[in-house]
Protein backbone atom coordinates (compact mmCIF):
# COMPACT_ATOMS: atom_id res chain seq x y z
CA UNK A 1 0.00 0.00 0.00
CA UNK A 2 2.66 2.24 0.93
CA UNK A 3 4.71 1.58 -2.36
CA UNK A 4 1.47 2.15 -4.10
CA UNK A 5 0.77 5.34 -2.56
CA UNK A 6 4.75 6.44 -2.99
CA UNK A 7 4.31 5.81 -6.89
CA UNK A 8 1.34 7.50 -7.49
CA UNK A 9 3.16 10.67 -6.23
CA UNK A 10 5.50 10.29 -8.23
CA UNK A 11 3.50 10.07 -11.03
CA UNK A 12 1.98 12.91 -10.65
CA UNK A 13 5.70 14.85 -9.76
CA UNK A 14 6.46 13.74 -13.33
CA UNK A 15 3.75 14.74 -14.99
CA UNK A 16 2.10 11.34 -16.35
CA UNK A 17 -1.23 11.90 -14.07
CA UNK A 18 -2.29 15.33 -13.82
CA UNK A 19 -4.18 14.10 -10.63
CA UNK A 20 -5.84 11.22 -8.59
CA UNK A 21 -7.40 9.83 -5.64
CA UNK A 22 -8.49 6.95 -4.02
CA UNK A 23 -11.86 5.77 -4.52
CA UNK A 24 -14.11 2.40 -4.22
CA UNK A 25 -13.87 0.48 -1.42
CA UNK A 26 -10.22 1.90 0.32
CA UNK A 27 -11.81 4.93 -0.41
CA UNK A 28 -14.84 4.19 1.56
CA UNK A 29 -12.42 2.36 4.28
CA UNK A 30 -10.60 5.89 4.71
CA UNK A 31 -13.84 7.06 6.52
CA UNK A 32 -15.66 4.52 7.51
CA UNK A 33 -15.29 0.48 9.01
CA UNK A 34 -12.81 -1.73 6.91
CA UNK A 35 -14.41 -3.44 4.28
CA UNK A 36 -12.98 -6.34 2.57
CA UNK A 37 -11.69 -5.42 -0.98
CA UNK A 38 -9.15 -7.36 -3.44
CA UNK A 39 -7.97 -3.96 -5.46
CA UNK A 40 -7.29 -0.08 -4.84
CA UNK A 41 -9.69 1.46 -7.43
CA UNK A 42 -7.54 4.88 -8.21
CA UNK A 43 -9.19 7.57 -10.75
CA UNK A 44 -7.08 9.90 -12.44
CA UNK A 45 -7.24 12.94 -14.34
CA UNK A 46 -4.79 13.71 -17.66
CA UNK A 47 -3.82 17.25 -19.03
CA UNK A 48 -4.36 15.33 -22.31
CA UNK A 49 -8.03 13.87 -21.92
CA UNK A 50 -8.79 13.49 -25.33
CA UNK A 51 -6.88 10.53 -26.28
CA UNK A 52 -8.13 6.99 -26.98
CA UNK A 53 -6.08 4.95 -24.96
CA UNK A 54 -5.97 7.50 -21.99
CA UNK A 55 -4.73 4.70 -19.23
CA UNK A 56 -1.77 4.01 -21.79
CA UNK A 57 0.87 6.75 -20.24
CA UNK A 58 0.49 5.02 -16.84
CA UNK A 59 0.89 1.99 -17.92
CA UNK A 60 4.26 2.10 -19.64
CA UNK A 61 5.63 4.64 -16.93
CA UNK A 62 4.76 1.66 -14.37
CA UNK A 63 6.95 -0.95 -16.44
CA UNK A 64 9.07 1.12 -16.66
CA UNK A 65 9.68 0.90 -13.11
CA UNK A 66 8.97 -2.74 -13.39
CA UNK A 67 5.49 -3.10 -12.50
CA UNK A 68 3.29 -5.01 -14.54
CA UNK A 69 -0.63 -6.43 -14.83
CA UNK A 70 -1.47 -8.73 -11.21
CA UNK A 71 -1.37 -12.24 -12.77
CA UNK A 72 -4.77 -13.12 -10.88
CA UNK A 73 -6.76 -9.57 -11.83
CA UNK A 74 -5.08 -8.41 -15.42
CA UNK A 75 -7.20 -4.56 -15.00
CA UNK A 76 -5.14 -4.17 -12.01
CA UNK A 77 -1.26 -3.45 -12.08
CA UNK A 78 0.73 -4.54 -9.20
CA UNK A 79 2.66 -2.09 -6.93
CA UNK A 80 4.53 -3.82 -4.28
CA UNK A 81 1.88 -6.42 -3.41
CA UNK A 82 -1.41 -4.02 -4.04
CA UNK A 83 -3.35 -4.24 -6.87
CA UNK A 84 -4.02 -1.15 -8.45
CA UNK A 85 -6.90 0.12 -10.85
CA UNK A 86 -6.70 2.68 -12.43
CA UNK A 87 -9.97 4.72 -13.87
CA UNK A 88 -10.07 7.36 -15.95
CA UNK A 89 -12.82 10.01 -14.93
CA UNK A 90 -15.17 9.48 -17.12
CA UNK A 91 -18.20 11.81 -16.11
CA UNK A 92 -19.03 15.34 -14.91
CA UNK A 93 -19.88 14.02 -11.00
CA UNK A 94 -16.32 12.00 -11.06
CA UNK A 95 -14.59 15.06 -12.35
CA UNK A 96 -15.88 17.22 -9.21
CA UNK A 97 -15.15 14.91 -6.82
CA UNK A 98 -11.52 14.82 -8.00
CA UNK A 99 -11.25 18.63 -8.00
CA UNK A 100 -12.66 18.14 -4.65
CA UNK A 101 -10.15 15.70 -3.51
CA UNK A 102 -8.40 15.30 -0.15
CA UNK A 103 -4.81 15.39 1.03
CA UNK A 104 -3.81 13.02 3.91
CA UNK A 105 -0.63 11.47 5.53
CA UNK A 106 -0.03 7.79 4.90
CA UNK A 107 3.05 6.67 6.98
CA UNK A 108 5.02 9.78 5.81
CA UNK A 109 3.52 10.00 2.18
CA UNK A 110 0.90 12.14 1.62
CA UNK A 111 -1.90 10.26 -0.25
CA UNK A 112 -5.39 11.40 -1.78
CA UNK A 113 -8.58 10.14 -0.95
CA UNK A 114 -12.38 11.46 -3.10
CA UNK A 115 -14.11 13.24 -0.40
CA UNK A 116 -17.06 10.91 1.95
CA UNK A 117 -20.20 13.06 0.22
CA UNK A 118 -18.73 12.52 -3.37
CA UNK A 119 -18.07 8.58 -2.80
CA UNK A 120 -21.47 8.22 -1.48
CA UNK A 121 -22.65 10.09 -4.84
CA UNK A 122 -20.73 7.81 -6.71
CA UNK A 123 -22.12 4.92 -5.28
CA UNK A 124 -25.75 6.30 -5.67
CA UNK A 125 -24.62 6.45 -9.74
CA UNK A 126 -22.86 3.17 -9.66
CA UNK A 127 -26.06 1.62 -8.37
CA UNK A 128 -24.39 -1.88 -7.79
CA UNK A 129 -25.77 -3.52 -4.03
CA UNK A 130 -22.97 -3.00 -2.51
CA UNK A 131 -22.89 0.53 -3.53
CA UNK A 132 -26.63 1.09 -1.95
CA UNK A 133 -25.10 -0.75 1.30
CA UNK A 134 -22.16 1.42 1.27
CA UNK A 135 -24.72 4.93 0.72
CA UNK A 136 -26.58 3.34 3.96
CA UNK A 137 -23.20 3.06 5.76
CA UNK A 138 -22.34 6.60 4.60
CA UNK A 139 -25.50 8.15 5.92
CA UNK A 140 -25.06 6.75 9.59
CA UNK A 141 -21.62 8.02 9.64
CA UNK A 142 -21.25 10.90 12.50
CA UNK A 143 -19.57 13.40 10.06
CA UNK A 144 -21.01 12.48 7.23
CA UNK A 145 -22.83 16.08 5.73
CA UNK A 146 -25.67 15.02 4.46
CA UNK A 147 -26.59 18.50 3.19
CA UNK A 148 -23.72 18.55 0.73
CA UNK A 149 -24.61 15.08 -0.31
CA UNK A 150 -28.37 16.01 -1.25
CA UNK A 151 -26.37 19.00 -3.26
CA UNK A 152 -24.07 16.42 -5.31
CA UNK A 153 -26.94 14.30 -6.10
CA UNK A 154 -29.63 17.28 -7.38
CA UNK A 155 -26.48 18.68 -9.11
CA UNK A 156 -26.29 15.85 -11.10
CA UNK A 157 -29.21 14.33 -11.44
CA UNK A 158 -29.47 11.55 -9.00
CA UNK A 159 -32.39 10.22 -6.81
CA UNK A 160 -30.92 11.25 -3.16
CA UNK A 161 -31.71 8.71 -0.55
CA UNK A 162 -31.07 11.06 2.50
CA UNK A 163 -34.93 12.83 1.20
CA UNK A 164 -36.37 9.01 0.77
CA UNK A 165 -34.87 8.11 4.24
CA UNK A 166 -36.69 11.13 6.02
CA UNK A 167 -40.47 11.24 4.02
CA UNK B 1 -45.72 8.35 14.83
CA UNK B 2 -44.04 5.45 17.11
CA UNK B 3 -40.89 6.23 19.11
CA UNK B 4 -37.87 4.53 18.20
CA UNK B 5 -37.48 1.33 20.66
CA UNK B 6 -33.83 1.60 22.65
CA UNK B 7 -31.05 -0.46 21.80
CA UNK B 8 -30.16 -3.53 23.33
CA UNK B 9 -26.72 -3.56 25.31
CA UNK B 10 -25.82 -6.19 22.13
CA UNK B 11 -26.90 -3.78 19.36
CA UNK B 12 -25.13 -0.92 21.31
CA UNK B 13 -21.79 -2.75 21.38
CA UNK B 14 -22.65 -3.82 17.65
CA UNK B 15 -22.94 -0.39 17.18
CA UNK B 16 -20.14 1.11 18.77
CA UNK B 17 -17.64 -1.36 17.81
CA UNK B 18 -18.63 -0.60 14.23
CA UNK B 19 -17.96 3.21 15.05
CA UNK B 20 -14.57 2.29 17.39
CA UNK B 21 -13.61 0.70 13.92
CA UNK B 22 -14.52 3.71 12.05
CA UNK B 23 -12.46 5.87 13.88
CA UNK B 24 -8.76 4.21 13.81
CA UNK B 25 -6.19 5.30 12.03
CA UNK B 26 -6.01 4.98 8.40
CA UNK B 27 -2.87 3.03 8.39
CA UNK B 28 -4.62 0.43 11.24
CA UNK B 29 -7.44 0.26 8.86
CA UNK B 30 -5.28 -1.28 5.94
CA UNK B 31 -3.80 -3.72 8.31
CA UNK B 32 -7.43 -4.68 9.27
CA UNK B 33 -8.25 -4.92 5.47
CA UNK B 34 -4.73 -7.52 5.25
CA UNK B 35 -6.56 -9.69 7.66
CA UNK B 36 -9.65 -9.62 6.57
CA UNK B 37 -7.96 -11.03 3.23
CA UNK B 38 -5.64 -13.59 5.05
CA UNK B 39 -9.27 -14.89 7.05
CA UNK B 40 -10.97 -15.55 4.10
CA UNK B 41 -8.07 -16.44 1.65
CA UNK B 42 -8.71 -20.38 2.45
CA UNK B 43 -12.59 -20.05 1.97
CA UNK B 44 -12.38 -18.40 -1.14
CA UNK B 45 -9.67 -20.73 -1.97
CA UNK B 46 -12.41 -24.04 -1.49
CA UNK B 47 -14.46 -21.78 -3.94
CA UNK B 48 -12.34 -21.45 -6.39
CA UNK B 49 -11.64 -17.57 -5.94
CA UNK B 50 -7.82 -16.84 -5.21
CA UNK B 51 -7.48 -13.80 -3.13
CA UNK B 52 -3.65 -12.47 -3.24
CA UNK B 53 -3.57 -10.95 0.63
CA UNK B 54 -1.72 -7.42 -0.01
CA UNK B 55 1.63 -6.71 1.48
CA UNK B 56 1.57 -3.85 4.06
Amino acid sequence: MKEALKVLAELVAEGVIEDYAIGGAMGATFYLEPVLTMDLDVFVLFKDDDSLLPLQPIYDALRKRGYLPDERMPECIDIGGTPVQFLPVYNDLLAEALAHAKSFDYDGINARVLPAEYLAAISVQTGRMKDKLRVQAFLAYDQFDKGAFAGICAAHGLACPVEESEK
Amino acid sequence: MTSARPLSAEQYAKTQGRRNLADLPFTEKVKCVIELQRRLQPIYAQRGIYIKPWKS
